[in-house]
């Protein structure tokens, strides 16, 4: 094997996988943020079949038919605010896959794991002017802020399905 | 060709045709091929290349 033959395949084989594994996790991790894409999954049916709801009720679907979030309505509210939220959740999503795929550890009931952060809803409603003024909120701004008090806690129906 | 070079074309040209669904539309299926197919493929060809080059250097005693 010749230097240049050597080399060329190292760009066939090194460089370009290489670029291509870049530009598809880019475009994929992209992507995967819209509803359309948690769409595909069947299980979730119920959910999208809400969001899309003109008349449902819920916390999701008032978000969605109103626009009060423009875009990745799922993901909006669903990774966790912070720098190292869209990782976690990026991993969190493999988690799914890897035990929808595997059957191991699937729930009888789609549920969240852990306790919804506040850190999402307030990182659009923290810092307006009619949540900082509302009497109700500033009863209880402390515990809010501390996670120890959810805003689930009052603000109900979140989706219908419930979960 | 050594072998160990074939096995690289081959493994990374399966990768990138296991890619080209997930390029085109990015479905939760077609990001599993993806990550779980595609990326061991390019992983498995560029160390058979390593390997390769390796045993290459070797037997003209240059390493």
């Amino acid at each position: 094997m010749g230097t240049r033959e050597r080399l060329l395949l190292l760009v066939e084989l090194g460089v370009a996988p290489a670029l291509v594994t870049l530009a598809t996790f880019a475009l994929s991790f992209q992507r995967a943020e819209q509803v359309r894409f948690c769409a595909d999954c069947h299980t979730m049916t119920p959910w999208v079949d809400d969001l899309h709801n003109p008349n449902s009720k819920s916390l999701a679907a008032m978000h969605f038919s109103n626009h009060w979030i423009l875009n990745n309505q799922c993901y909006t509210c669903h990774a966790d605010y912070g720098f190292l939220g869209p990782i976690t959740t990026k991993l969190g999503s493999l988690r799914h896959v890897a035990i929808y795929y595997s059957g191991i550890g699937m729930p009888k009931q789609i549920q969240l794991r852990k306790p919804f952060p506040n850190s999402n809803c307030l990182q659009c409603h923290g810092p307006a002017a009619n949540f900082k003024s509302n009497p109700a909120h500033a009863a209880v701004m402390k515990p809010l802020l501390a996670n120890q008090l959810s805003c689930v806690t009052c603000h109900q129906p979140i989706h219908t399905p419930t979960g | 060709m050594p072998n160990l070079i074939t096995v690289a074309l081959v493994a990374v040209g399966l990768g990138f045709l296991l890619a080209v669904p997930c390029i085109v539309e990015t479905t939760p299926i077609t990001m599993c091929l993806f990550f779980f197919l595609s990326i061991p493929l390019f992983a498995l060809g560029f160390l058979s290349y390593v390997t390769a080059v390796i045993q290459d250097l070797r037997r003209h005693q240059v390493l």
